[in-house]
């Protein structure tokens, strides 16, 4: 509940120097950090390159929140997705109303998942855990704190025409 | 379900809900999808199409095996084939059949599914010994083999649209006291194919906005709502004129197969619409008037 949750001003490009990020592709990052966008979405399907889309597309959740940029959210998600739709709609009413998320970095603990139809459907789970955050409006003032979770989330990835998609998002809470 | 309420409304529903973690966490709070179906669902598809290859221009087949102990999540490793080997050729070497730390899941109805493995060639003349046997899915339950249901599919059913009271109910009502409003929701019970599969579905109206018309913000809430004086969802009008309100209904679903037990949830939503009738935002005044309303009826007040 700490006054200090400035908004946050990082830009999107900046590196991130202060705080020591072990593996920036598994996270967590600093507050409007974008993730590194993988090199798997411009290579051929493999399982692990959908790996890799998985794991980004959910560090993408907390950049999202933390910043209202949902450029590489929707370039990933699926016109079929309720949870991409869903996370769109929540963070647009956010920034219309002057809010966004401070914290709740994620941390991919285990990504592993099959080729379930050959270059085309993944279904990947991949393991995470989201740091307390703060929903504090851009004046500064916190508005809700949000508990800290571990989840296992079953993302199906696709590759249709080309082209990466993240089809669906079912998280649960981890045990 | 996707929540777009007002602050207070959002209170109300996390407490109404049981107020349980998920209600206060985000990222479980989002609206999901269905991926362990559309996973059974892509996979049996899979193995249905292998099936129809005649058996000398087979480059793929699936069986059922246990996961190997000695297994990593990156390298899964199948034990001996239990039952059919679609593709034939069931001779295979594995692991002993062992997933004593592998537990396979409990399941609602009937017992799990063993994981699906895949195993292909680049030619009918290859022979399969020595190709890889890479894992489809692990170990799975049957009643996850439903055709997914999309929200696309759930908003083409034809849902009765809940009705919209008003109370007073009558072409006028006063500006700066309270319109009530409320619905009559109920479930609603439907079959329809999919895929060809017979579909039983529940629908559910689980959530009411309703729009003034007067430019106010719309009042959104999971409650139906009561007529006076039990009323919790209301509006005043501050200023006259003519107006309508209506309520947009969403809806939430779940289905099955006819004649199974298990329901699965519907990804996304469906709305329906009902408007009310015209109706004045009227203002009541005194008046001085010179004689009795019957006397000069088109004087003020006498309408």
């Amino acid at each position: 509940m700490s006054p200090t949750a400035a908004p946050s001003s990082t830009p999107a490009s900046a590196t991130p120097t202060a705080a020591a990020v072990a593996n920036p592709t598994l996270g967590p990052l600093p507050d409007g950090v974008a993730p590194a966008r993988p090199a798997a979405l411009d290579q051929p399907p493999t399982l692990d390159g959908a790996k890799a889309v998985a794991a980004y597309f959910l560090l993408l959740y907390p950049y999202a929140y933390q910043t209202g940029d949902l450029s590489a959210w929707n370039a990933l998600a699926h016109p079929d997705c309720n949870f991409c739709a869903s996370v769109r709609t929540h963070v647009s009413e956010a920034t219309s109303v002057g809010r966004h998320t401070v914290g709740g970095a994620f941390t991919i603990t285990a990504v592993k998942g099959t080729e379930v139809t050959p270059g085309k459907f993944f279904d990947i789970q991949v393991t995470s855990e989201g740091a307390t955050s703060q929903v504090v409006i851009t004046a500064g003032a916190v508005v809700k704190d949000q508990p800290a979770g571990r989840y296992e989330s079953d993302i199906v990835v696709l590759f249709e025409d080309g082209t990466w998609r993240v089809r669906g998002v079912q998280p649960k809470q981890a045990e | 379900m996707t929540l777009r309420l007002p602050l207070s409304l959002v209170v109300a529903a996390v407490l109404a809900a049981g107020g349980g973690t998920a209600g206060n966490d985000p990222f479980l709070a989002e609206a999901r999808d269905g991926m362990v179906e559309l996973t059974a669902w892509e996979a049996a598809q899979a193995v249905a199409a292998a099936r129809r290859v005649a058996p000398d221009q087979v480059l793929v087949r699936f069986m059922r095996a246990p996961l190997c102990d000695s297994s990593t999540d990156a390298n899964p490793e199948p034990g001996p084939a239990v039952g059919e080997v679609v593709g034939g050729d069931p001779a295979l070497p594995g692991c002993s059949a062992n997933n004593a730390t592998r537990r396979p899941l409990v399941c609602d109805a009937g017992q799990p599914t063993l994981p699906l493995w895949r195993q292909t060639r680049p030619a009918v003349t290859v022979p399969w010994t020595g190709l890889p046997w890479q894992l489809v899915r692990g170990y799975g339950c049957p009643e996850d083999v439903v055709p997914p249901m999309t929200a696309e599919d759930f908003r083409r059913l034809p849902l009765p649209a809940p009705t919209l009271n008003v109370q007073p109910a009558r072409a006028w009502v006063l500006v700066n006291k309270e319109t009530i409003v409320y619905t009559d929701p109920a479930v609603v019970h439907l079959t329809t194919d999919l895929l060809g599969y017979p579909m039983e579905v529940e629908a559910t109206p689980s959530r009411f906005t309703y729009d003034f018309g007067d430019g106010s913000a719309p009042l959104a809430t999971t409650s139906p709502g009561a007529p006076w004086p039990h009323q919790d969802t209301s509006h005043v009008y501050r200023r006259l004129g003519t107006r309508t309100i209506t309520l947009t209904t969403t809806w939430t679903g779940r289905y099955r197969v006819v004649g199974t037990t298990v329901w699965h949830d519907v990804a996304g939503t469906a709305t329906t619409t009902a408007t009310s009738a015209p109706f004045e935002v009227q203002e009541l005044r005194a008046h001085l008037v010179a004689g009795t309303c019957t006397e000069h009826p088109d004087d003020p007040g006498c309408s």
